[in-house]
């Protein structure tokens, strides 16, 4: 083949870029695909299983052959299409799937053993009998089969998500889409019209057919330039519209710098993903040209012959110098007028019909062409490039271009995502839209109308003239029979009609098992060119109609997504977003280590020099039990609940009892889900008499809330009472140890904080300088402790002062690991122990179980939730004075460490500096009764074990005596 | 308000006089809004009535009582974020007060949200481009007026968002969340271009 580009468009802006490394000039415009023809580049890639030398087949999105690799600097985008990737200075590609180049690839061996590379070779030579054999092989496989190589380096580029409402979606910016367009915006409606080109204007682009009076190209970009003109109306070129999902959205990447160059594009957005949500939809997808079978089909310069015509109109770029078609059907007529029109010679037409249409007789005439009639196309011969064809009379034609048209395949896939069944139509022997599930209309070429009159009319511009056009008088002709060379139904993952006709024998009979079996259809393609004929054979092969042997369903996307759109925006910093606490600045300038708890993100340790995380949370939790430390423990959640009704509505949802909770007191409270397991726990003050102040473990606090509004608007909605979050609103710390209420009587005034006037659960205000705080005498660490509280935006300096205060009794602020620590040793429960499979007994907090109903009740009573062998909680400590690691099994003996039967888990652990050892709280199946007991934690995955004791899980100060001084 | 000790959660994060790429014809304006008074009002069921009546008579509030709605007096405006509850808000004085000598415990309750929500105002010419990168909201003027307010979220954060003009939002926003949602503003602003104030 030898492509050229035609001397009258060769005004364009040139442009650089390099192929295989190898530098080439197109001009501005261009895709790929039409500057490599242009520069008479015949071979792009190697086709997916036998390795074969593969050109370009088509001139759009559903091209199976010629995917590249694109390279940014350091990154690669494999799988891009070079009919659709718009060159531009400094563009460099490469052929995928080939070693060490696309003109010697060492793996076009396997052309050779294809006999033997048949649908299912892989599954029935290399499964074996077990999982092994496959992972052996797998890797192999998958390097040599390939499809492009993907990036090692993080993608650099940038991507954001974009919410588009409308009154109507058009999708496609054909003729069709383009008239409705103008319909639609003459209403005033909002319209968005998509289309996946650079282009809009469809098979008209080029177009030198007349309508209205002037030639369509010309008519085409009038109608573009009235559609600007409308505020109501965007235009979204270079966007596919991938997936149709329910309540008529669509998913949509819009391509906004892949066109620009490297500097042009740097800072932009380079994709963007668009959710598009419409009131009305209209579909104008166009339809997609699809192949006849025939021998070696293959090779290059084997094209659709509508992309020859897209070629010569939209680019001015003529594939090669001797041009033969080859069709069941007389769009090609068209297409060769296009040609005709800009003095491109046609050496021969290979027509399957007996006679010619009136129009295609016209053609003929005006171009003095040659056509076989009653004639087929077996062979194509030719390496790397198309040398000539062999016709069914044995005659030999020279040539290095064949354009071939089998007819028409309405792009009906995103009606067929959204659930419509495919109707198969003998008129243009192809499946069109079936009956809608959504608000939407099918317009132009993918509901069937080929005639652009009628895809004009459909749109709503009724009264268009159009002149001379073709009807598609198609002959279903699909398959050629022949003697030599491999027919290739699916192109893009080497599916041959053989393939097919296996399956069948193999008893792979319904369309879905075909697809799998063979891989047709699949890959980023989809099969857009193969699925019909594909359908054919299988129908030949069973002797039943099309209509009988069905067709599979389209699921998203319709053309491939780059994962870097999907992320849209959120990646990197964005990736999650995070909640800082009002001391969030200070921890950082103070050398805290930050760790995620949720969104929140809170101190662990604070490391001084040299210290270790385990170094730090053992100074930090000695400094606690020895003098005084604060922690930030703003991110609790917490929740007013507010009415007359609120202490009844506390009374319903906690296990302990409520309705005597005096003003200025706080009480510890359990509460189970409705199936009776310990949900989540947490101190709630009463602030007034008819406010209440709730607090819940970080993790829980939103769904705390939800549980709470559940009941009041659904199971009690005569309570009087609102629940509201106040999370943001309270900036909390902790003050613990001996000298807490000696810090917070230096800092605070406004109140008295002896043990009589401050006594253990008491809740005060108070001033710290000029800001309001609440003081509430609470203990998570077992040491005389107090809870501060003030609002947000006071928090850092509340911190800050306290900590100022602190200082003649050298405060250390401690983070979560000293705060686990501190609360293992005194066994309270925390998230880990809160897995919503324990229950209230389970956690030993039996002692909260009261008397009148409340919410989880009834179900806490069933056999198995009171099961003397339930995993219940203890203490371990370790006998071998070494870590225990948290999510060990509990097994009883050590001859069972990598086999036995688990008694339990561990849930928790830490160094405990008060005891001097390696201590954790568990789970053990009928723990209280194992006390003393020596069990072995073991962790398979790491190959540990050690013996443990079982204890009691209050390792610390069991009777509370410290924090009630 | 913000002081010395009343701190805003973006400070040291959204510095006036910042800008990238403005242009006024297509750019947004960035700026945080000090609060110093966020109550939320919750109606008991039934009264919604009598809580419009009393706006009414006292706020000299005029327009319909329809959900979404925002109402402004002198001081402060009130939005209607959802079905019987109601954010009072004021950027120059304390309302908690006021609303509670107003506000009968029968008609409805109140809670201090003051220190609860960073506030940010987007406005200008490429205002509806950046909040449509985030909220999946149609911004249309007929479908989302001026004065109205509505619940969302952005980036997997609520937001409460004021429309006080055609091409003028205020955000609300989790207080621990600003710096994330300021990040992700500037993130999608800054193709079209941002100047903070």
């Amino acid at each position: 083949m030898s492509g050229y580009r035609l001397t009258s468009d060769t005004g364009a802006t040139p442009v650089s870029f390099k192929f295989n490394g190898k530098t080439y000039q197109g001009v501005q415009g261009d895709t790929l695909a039409s500057a490599l023809l242009a520069n008479g580049v015949t071979l792009v890639g190697r086709s997916f299983k036998y390795h074969r030398p593969r050109g370009i087949f088509s001139a759009g999105s559903e091209e199976p052959n010629a995917a590249v690799n694109v390279v940014r600097g350091d990154e690669l985008e494999p799988n891009t299409l070079a009919t659709t990737l718009e060159i531009y200075n400094g563009l460099e590609a490469k052929s995928q799937n080939c070693w060490p180049s696309v003109d010697f690839d060492v793996n076009a061996i396997n052309s050779l053993l294809s006999p033997i590379f048949v649908a299912g070779f892989y599954y029935k030579t290399f499964m074996g009998t077990s999982n092994k054999h496959w992972m052996f092989f797998e890797k192999h496989i998958r390097k040599a089969a390939g499809m492009g190589e993907a990036s090692v380096t993080a993608d650099s580029s940038r991507y954001e998500k974009q919410n588009v409402f409308c009154d109507v979606l058009i999708v496609g910016a054909g003729p069709a889409g383009i008239s409705a367009a103008l319909t639609q915006a003459a209403t005033g409606a909002r319209v968005v019209l998509a289309d996946e080109n650079a282009q809009m204007g469809g098979a008209l682009i080029g177009s030198t057919q007349e309508i209205a009076g002037q030639d369509g190209d010309g008519w085409v970009r009038e109608q573009l330039e009235k559609l600007k003109t409308f505020d109501n109306v965007k235009l979204l070129p270079r966007t596919t519209v991938y997936g149709y999902y329910d309540n008529n959205t669509f998913g949509a990447v819009e391509r906004v710098s892949d066109h620009l160059t490297t500097s042009e594009a740097k800072g932009k957005i380079r994709q963007r993903h668009l959710v598009l949500k419409s009131k009305k939809v209209i579909l104008a997808t166009g339809a997609l040209e699809r192949p006849i079978l025939f021998g070696d089909n293959d090779r290059p310069g084997v094209m659709l012959a509508s992309a020859v015509g897209k070629y010569v109109k939209r680019y001015g770029v003529v594939p090669g110098r001797e041009i033969v078609m080859f069709t069941n059907n007389d769009s090609i007529y068209q297409e060769i007028a296009e040609l005709g029109a800009r003095n491109v010679p046609i050496k021969a037409v290979v027509d399957l019909r007996d006679t010619l249409s009136d129009y295609a007789a016209a053609v003929k005439e005006k171009y003095n062409l040659r056509i076989y009639h009653n004639a087929a196309v077996v062979r194509a011969v030719g390496g790397k490039a198309l040398k000539s064809v062999i016709l069914n009379n044995g005659e030999t034609l020279t040539c290095d271009v064949l354009g071939v048209s089998g007819g028409w395949t309405p792009t009906i896939h995103l009606q067929s995502q959204q659930g419509d069944k495919p109707v198969y139509d003998e008129t243009i022997c192809s499946f069109l839209p079936g009956m809608g599930h959504q608000d939407y209309v099918s317009i132009g070429a993918c509901k069937g109308s080929f005639d652009l009159s009628a895809c004009l009319s459909e749109g709503g511009l009724a009264e268009v003239r159009v002149e001379d056009e073709p009807s598609l008088n198609i002959l279903p002709v699909f398959d050629i029979e022949t003697t030599k060379g491999k027919k290739f139904v699916d192109l893009q993952h080497d599916v041959k009609t053989s393939d097919i006709k296996l399956a069948k024998q193999e008893g792979f009979l319904s369309v879905e098992h075909l697809k799998r079996y063979t891989t047709l259809g699949m890959a980023n393609d989809q099969g857009k060119t193969a699925n019909v004929n594909a359908l054919v054979v299988m129908s030949k092969e069973r002797q039943l109609p099309i209509t009988e042997v069905g067709t599979t369903r389209f699921r998203p996307p319709y053309a491939p997504v780059s994962i870097g759109a999907l992320s849209g925006g959120e990646y990197g910093e964005h990736f999650r977003p995070t909640r800082r606490t009002p001391m969030h600045e200070w921890h950082l300038d103070h050398g805290a280590e930050m760790i995620n708890a949720g969104a929140w993100v809170r101190p662990r340790v604070y490391k001084k020099a040299g210290e270790t995380v385990t170094d730090a949370y053992i100074r930090e939790a000695a400094a606690v039990r020895e003098s005084v430390g604060m922690v930030d423990v703003t991110s609790l959640g917490k929740i007013e609940v507010i009415g007359p009704d609120a202490p009844e509505f506390l009374n319903r949802v906690y296990t302990n009892a409520w309705l005597k909770l005096p003003v200025g007191k706080a009480r510890y409270g359990v509460m189970l889900r409705e199936d009776g397991h310990v949900f989540d726990d947490g101190t709630t003050w009463r602030l007034e008499e008819n406010r209440f102040l709730m607090t819940t473990t970080t993790a829980n606090a939103a769904n705390v809330l939800t549980h709470l509004e559940f009941l009041l608007d659904v199971i009690w909605p005569e309570l009087k009472v609102k629940v509201v979050s106040v999370t943001e609103q309270w900036a909390g710390l902790a003050i613990a140890g001996p000298n807490s209420r000696a810090v917070l009587a230096k800092a605070l005034h406004d109140v008295d904080m002896s043990n009589e006037a401050f006594p253990f659960m008491a809740v005060q205000d108070a001033k710290l300088g000029d800001i309001p705080v609440k003081v509430a005498r609470l203990s998570f660490s077992g040491e005389l402790a107090y809870e501060v509280w003030c609002p947000s935006h006071y928090g850092y300096a509340m911190w800050d002062q306290l900590y100022q205060a602190g200082q003649d009794f050298n405060i250390t602020p401690y983070g979560t690991e000293a705060l686990g620590t501190l609360r293992i040793e005194k066994g309270h429960i925390s998230g880990p122990e809160l897995d919503g499979r324990t229950t209230v007994d389970d956690l030993d907090l039996g002692w909260a179980w009261g008397k009148k109903d409340f919410v989880g009740k009834p179900l806490a009573g069933r056999d198995g939730m009171v099961d003397e062998d339930r995993l219940k909680l203890v203490g371990l400590v370790s006998k071998e004075e070494k870590a225990i690691r948290p999510g060990s099994q509990i097994v009883l003996s050590n001859a069972e460490t990598t086999l036995g039967v688990s008694q339990g888990h561990v849930t928790s652990t830490t160094y405990s500096p008060a005891l001097g050892k390696y201590i954790a709280l568990a789970l053990v199946k009928n723990g209280r009764n194992k006390i003393g007991e020596t069990v072995y934690a073991t962790y398979p995955l790491k190959n540990e074990s050690q013996a443990v004791e079982i204890v009691k899980p209050h390792f610390f100060d069991p009777d509370g005596s410290r924090m009630h001084v | 308000m913000y002081n010395e000790i009343s701190i805003s959660p973006l400070q040291g994060v959204l510095n006036a006089g910042h800008e990238v790429s403005y242009d006024a014809e297509k750019s947004v304006d960035l700026k945080e809004l000090a609060v110093t008074s966020i109550v939320q009002i919750d109606c008991w069921h039934g009264k919604e009535a009598d809580l419009f009546a009393v706006f009414k008579e006292k706020l000299q509030i005029e327009g319909a009582m329809e959900n979404g709605s925002v109402w402004k007096t002198a001081d402060f405006f009130v939005m209607n974020t959802s079905p019987g509850s109601y954010m009072a808000v004021s950027y120059t004085v304390g309302i908690w007060d006021y609303l509670k000598d107003l506000i009968s415990d029968d008609i409805a309750v109140m809670t201090d949200l003051s220190h609860s929500r960073s506030v940010l105002s987007v406005s200008g010419a490429g205002v509806l481009d950046v909040l449509s990168k985030g909220m999946n909201i149609d911004l249309d003027e007929t479908v989302f007026p001026i004065n109205h307010v509505k619940q969302t979220s952005i980036a997997h954060m609520g937001v409460t968002c004021y429309r006080a003009d055609k091409d003028d939002f205020k955000l609300f926003v989790f207080r621990g969340f600003a710096q994330s949602f300021y990040q992700w503003l500037t993130h999608s602003a800054h193709d079209v271009g941002y100047r903070t104030s």
